[in-house]
């Protein structure tokens, strides 16, 4: 069904109506008829979160290259709108063509974030399909998954055929061609899933079964073609990988509104709390020359005014200054910007944050992540008071007055000490201010903002209990009377919110009914503060007799199978037990950037 | 020197806001290449201003705006570049050298022309009725929305024109637009259908903008050479 008539009967009436029209400046037009497959990209949050995502520019331009397939994209309608379909009888549509989805033959989640999960069902109903898939009939559409948060898929696994672990861009290519010889030789969903459980990379939920015997559990295949463990995707030539070189660029005003360059994947730190530190591994960098071209080409094909680099950390890559003078001197006279995320504390600041003007625009953020030398050890964050006392005198002394401060609370271990230790670092903080910022025209103004620590799985942490939503609570409080100081802002994240996401992080299949209950409460845009109601959560664990706290705040045993053991990510379980052992014993462990350690990687790893 | 350019609003354009049509704008103008002025400071971004805003959701045929652009210009070349460099659903009518000594865009629009189609409706003498019956009027008094409430004011002296064309089931309208006083179209409509008592879906074109010169109405091409 094209739904355009029926769209533009109520668009006018919803909040910024281009979010559903597309049509902008180098979306790929095709001709539906035209193709053998037909893709729905599906971004399970409104649109300006998709197109600010760096993963939907790249899949949707490398599998339009195909010329028998057709990728379009679908994103999760606004609330507003979403009444609107409803009222109108409006299914789920894409922005190219406006079609249903029962038009497609895969729908393609994208899952960055656990907290996208209702969404994810919501969508899939508005498609007017059922959410679990072996409740779907033969001939409608697969729905797939992939994305830097399906590292566990288990609380969602009942809901796809097909689940991608790690970097789709081969495993996609392989499977689509299987599903051209499924359309040819018309062989059942069940035959071509089982073929598609050889591509590297893909996990059939289905062809697995969880067995709870006497408080072990663990995960039965049941089909003989589904590997015993998956194993995650890695390209290796990441230099000379596909990246959009004309990039859609969206009439609205999006998060990430700029050429954004990918200029290393993988990180060598090994944050003990960071799973995109680990699921990332290998660390593989893109090459000077190569952005700089890249970059040249995405500005005469968008008309973007700045450019940004992203990667896990930034200041880690080789050429970083050769790369930003480069992009300096090539961008100068055509007025567009270059731009960092954020810094490391350790950064040696003032090589090139005075060419940096985007810097200077929206202040400084650093990350000392916790209070005392201890803790910083205990996650082998490799950072030291003197490292953030230098750097604030310095960008002081530059003349900034704006700074934040990012610390994790909740973290494995910590006590009240740790927490006095934050509120120390400020006032130190505060007074170098005094000296070395004395000059400056504008007071000081000192943001201190705290997340709470959520245990996932690959890292270190991921056998570690959170703590519980009560006491976290209590830890803001203690931190809130204390940071009560001239200057100083602080903010917290909602803990409710980081325990769910401690649950979905840990969880297995008995979570997908969680799910389904919760959006039946009206769970949508969980990760928008105006929308999340833990209640939607906690009555759907209640009705359906789950403990939560089983999830979020036990300690899970080293000896116990995991959820997400029949996921291979690279990096080896024996080494996250032995790191979590060191940080136990307030041990460091070295960057691989200095010497190895050895986690898994090391035949695929640069040395 | 300043060029305006005139360009079509339509299509997948037409959901777009004001503040999203000037950053669409700006990037195109990069693209193409022209040389045009940027401002200064940390955040440079290219002089330019628009005639008159278009409401979201409406289609235009001409809308204006003005940028300050290089002496040396080639002004047939940058016509093309720029024409080549508008995306999807913003067409380029022309491109052209603004008079010397003109005032902004901005303070020189003084009315704007309208379009209203009418969908599937039969009843026409309802409307022609109701129209006549609003230009028999000295004063109307209509409601509409402000960001603090809702603010009723004199909307007669803002129609200059008002027919109906049954040949094309279409309403013609030249209305005010100016900062002293603006009339929405999509108000005049509304009032229009009640005072005919019937219901309608109707679709509103900007057709032009104005410009008043000694009492004189033009069009805004002619404050270009």
């Amino acid at each position: 069904m094209i739904v355009l008539d029926k769209i533009e009967k109520f668009l006018p009436q919803v909040e910024k109506p281009a979010r559903y029209f597309g049509g902008e400046l180098n979306m790929v037009k095709k001709d539906p008829e035209k193709v053998d497959v037909r893709f729905a990209f599906c971004f399970p949050d409104v649109y300006e979160v998709g197109m600010s995502y760096l993963g939907l520019n790249i899949i949707y331009k490398l599998l339009n290259q195909r010329d028998d397939t057709y990728v379009e994209r679908v994103f999760s309608p606004w609330p507003d709108m979403e009444t609107k379909m409803k009222e109108n009888k409006v299914p789920l549509f894409s922005l190219e063509t406006y079609s249903s989805m029962d038009e497609f033959d895969i729908l393609g989640f994208n899952i960055s974030y656990e907290m996208c999960y209702s969404n994810i069902i919501r969508a899939i109903k508005l498609a007017n399909l059922d959410p679990l898939s072996l409740k779907r009939k033969e001939d409608d559409p697969i729905i797939i998954a992939g994305g830097s948060a399906i590292y566990n898929p288990e609380p969602v696994a009942d809901f796809f055929d097909v689940i991608f672990v790690g970097e789709g861009e081969e495993s996609l290519n392989k499977f689509i061609d299987l599903y051209k010889e499924k359309q040819k030789e018309t062989f059942s969903k069940k035959e071509f899933l089982e073929k598609a459980a050889k591509i590297e990379g893909i996990y059939i939920p289905s062809f697995y079964e969880p067995v709870y015997e006497a408080k072990t559990y663990r995960l039965k295949r049941i089909n003989a073609n589904a590997p015993i463990k998956v194993k995650k995707t890695i390209i290796e030539d990441f230099d000379k990988s596909f990246f959009p070189l004309d990039p859609i660029v969206p009439f609205l005003g999006v998060v990430h509104d700029r050429i954004t360059l990918e200029i290393f994947r993988g990180c060598t730190r090994g944050c003990r709390f960071c799973q995109a530190g680990f699921t990332y591994r290998p660390v593989r960098e893109r090459k000077s020359d190569t952005l700089v071209k890249q970059a040249l080409a995405i500005e005469k094909a968008t008309g973007y005014d700045e450019v940004s680099l992203c990667s896990l950390s930034t200041s880690d890559y080789t050429e970083i200054n050769p790369l930003i003078n480069n992009l300096m001197d090539e961008f100068e006279d055509k007025r567009v910007n270059v731009s960092l995320p954020s810094l490391r504390l350790d950064t040696v600041f003032e090589d090139y944050s005075k060419r940096l003007a985007s810097v200077r625009k929206s202040g400084l953020t650093f990350a000392p992540e916790a209070g005392s030398q201890r803790l910083r050890d205990i996650i082998n964050k490799n950072v030291t008071e003197q490292d953030l006392f230098r750097t604030m005198e310095q960008v002081f002394s530059q003349g900034y007055t704006s700074v934040k401060l990012y610390f994790m609370i909740g973290l494995p271990f910590e006590t009240y000490e740790d927490l006095d230790g934050i509120v120390e670092l400020v006032k130190e903080v505060k007074s170098i201010y005094g000296i070395a910022g004395k000059n400056n025209p504008r007071k000081l103004m000192l943001t201190v903002s705290t997340s709470n620590f959520v245990p996932k799985p690959f890292t270190p942490f991921q056998w570690i209990p959170q703590d519980s939503i009560k006491a976290l609570e209590e830890k803001q409080i203690y931190l809130k009377d204390r940071l009560k100081m001239k200057g100083v802002r602080f903010n917290y994240h909602n803990a409710t919110l980081s325990s769910l996401e401690a649950m979905f992080a840990r969880g297995d299949r008995k979570l997908s009914k969680v799910i389904l209950k919760a959006v039946e409460n009206g769970a949508k845009f969980d990760s928008w503060s105006e929308y999340f109601n833990y209640e939607n959560y906690s009555k759907a664990f209640e009705s359906l007799g789950i403990n939560p706290a089983e999830y979020a705040n036990r300690e899970y045993d080293t000896a116990e199978a995991l959820f997400w053991d029949h996921i291979d990510c690279g990096v080896k379980k024996e080494f996250f037990a032995d790191e979590l052992k060191k940080s136990k014993n307030i041990e460091l462990t070295n960057d691989c950037r200095a010497s190895c350690s050895a986690c898994g990687l090391e035949e695929v790893c640069f040395k | 020197m300043k060029a305006i350019i005139c360009f079509k609003k339509q299509d997948s354009s037409k959901y777009i806001s004001h503040l999203d049509l000037q950053r669409t704008v700006d990037r195109a103008l990069r693209r193409s290449g022209v040389a045009v002025q940027f401002s200064t400071g940390y955040n440079p971004h290219i002089q330019m201003s628009f005639a008159f805003a278009l409401k979201v959701g409406l289609t235009s045929d001409s809308e204006y705006l003005e940028v300050q652009i290089d002496e040396n210009t080639d002004i047939k070349k940058a016509e093309q570049a720029i024409k080549n460099c508008f995306p999807n659903g913003l067409e380029v009518n022309w491109v052209k050298i603004k008079k010397e000594n003109t005032k902004k865009l901005m303070a020189s629009v003084s009315k704007a022309e309208y379009e209203i189609i009418l969908n599937d409706i039969d009843d026409y003498d309802k409307i022609e009725g109701a129209i006549k019956e609003i230009l028999s009027l000295d004063e109307m008094e209509l409601v509409k929305k402000t960001k603090k409430g809702t603010r009723s004011f004199d909307a007669r002296p803002l129609i200059f024109e008002l027919g109906l064309e049954k040949e094309g089931n279409k309403i013609a309208a030249l209305l005010s637009a100016q900062e002293k006083g603006t009339l929405d179209p999509n108000l005049l409509m509304q009032k229009i259908l009640l005072v005919a008592g019937i219901k309608c879906e109707y679709t509103i074109i900007r057709k032009n903008l104005l410009t008043t010169i000694d009492g004189i109405s033009y069009p805004l091409s002619h404050l270009a050479l």
